[in-house]
């Protein structure tokens, strides 16, 4: 009996332990997600935070311009200069809830393509806003085939956010 | 010790149940009037659906609340200015949650830039780039305390591209 006891706990401490290194091993949090679906066009959007180079703090966003070829959303549609756009904003946890640090304007592709990524690299010694969790919510546009609207939309770096230091 | 000092002490300390109950009572409605009051500046998260992250548009609140360089929540910006395909993403106006005045402005790039002081630009390293055919082009822009420093423009093949930072 003594030794099933020692043997749990000796197997829960183990478990314990090989989560809390996962979760300090993890310098990067991202997720990718269709912001946008119809019967033409698709749009996804991959939001991250990460440390970055400088330890302080990344940000990136990219955009999938994508459309139906064989399978739902499997393609990819062409689109000319200025046609995708990206965006990101930076949200600070406190008491479990969010608020805007930090925004961008809007980054639109410079060349024909399908793709467009864009992405803050902090650096030097200013923090954020401050030692704590960050997001990044990540917004994704492509511009309507012969249309006037924008198909897209905005998505988390995930479910939970990333620490940062100060 | 008395017969009648003892009706005396038991009688005084019937009392103390009484009080006591009535301190917890007291200590109860005031934690939860405090907490009520400090939830009354926290940021809703139903917008943005817990499972896949993704933005309902139609459930963004009006007023999103900013935190400056030390995470101190200073006020509120009007989601309009950063949510939806139309969204300016310039400069926003930040006003304070109970007069509603203006007490500064959220500048991308620099965050939080209070009344009356010239926003400082946080050092980043900017990277934009699209994938076309075959190919990325790629734009760097180096931002410091003053704003942008330079820009670079390169177009380069689509297996030299560079690894995110992490």
């Amino acid at each position: 009996m003594k030794q099933r006891i020692l043997l749990s706990m000796l197997v829960g401490w183990m478990l314990s332990a090989a989560l809390i290194a996962g979760q300090a091993s993890a310098h990067y949090i991202y997720e990718t997600e269709r912001v946008y679906s119809s019967d033409d066009e698709c749009t996804d959007v991959r939001s991250e935070v990460s440390h970055g180079s400088d330890d302080i703090g990344y940000e990136r966003v990219d955009v999938y311009s994508k459309g139906h070829f064989t399978f739902d959303c499997a393609g990819t549609i062409w689109k000319s200069v200025n046609e995708i756009k990206a965006a990101a904003d930076f949200y600070y946890e406190s008491g479990g809830d969010f608020y805007v640090c930090h925004y961008s304007s809007w980054s639109y592709n410079s060349s024909p393509g399908t793709t467009h990524a864009f992405a803050i690299d902090w650096i030097g010694a200013s923090p954020q806003c401050g030692a704590t969790e960050y997001k990044t919510l990540g917004w994704g546009y492509v511009q309507q085939d012969g249309g006037p609207y924008w198909l897209g939309g905005g998505a988390y770096s995930g479910s939970t956010g990333h620490d940062l230091p100060a | 010790m008395k017969e009648g000092q003892m009706s005396i002490m038991k009688r005084r300390l019937a009392g103390v149940p009484i009080v006591f109950i009535g301190f917890l009572v007291l200590t109860v409605f005031s934690a939860t009037y405090a907490f009520a009051a400090i939830n009354s500046q926290r940021e809703s998260v139903d917008w943005i659906d817990p499972e896949t992250g993704v933005v309902d548009i139609g459930k963004v609140p009006e007023r999103l609340t900013v935190v400056n360089s030390d995470g101190e929540r200073v006020g509120y910006m009007l989601s309009s200015n950063i949510v939806g395909p139309d969204a300016p993403r310039g400069v926003s106006e930040v006003f304070d949650f109970e007069t509603d005045e203006l007490v500064g402005h959220m500048v991308p790039m620099a965050g939080f830039t209070p009344l009356g002081q010239d926003p400082v630009y946080q050092s980043a390293i900017v990277t934009e780039s699209t994938e076309g055919e075959g190919q990325v082009t790629t734009t760097i822009e180096r931002w410091g305390p003053d704003g942008l420093i330079e820009t670079t423009t390169t177009t380069t093949a689509k297996d030299a591209e560079a690894p995110a930072a992490e």
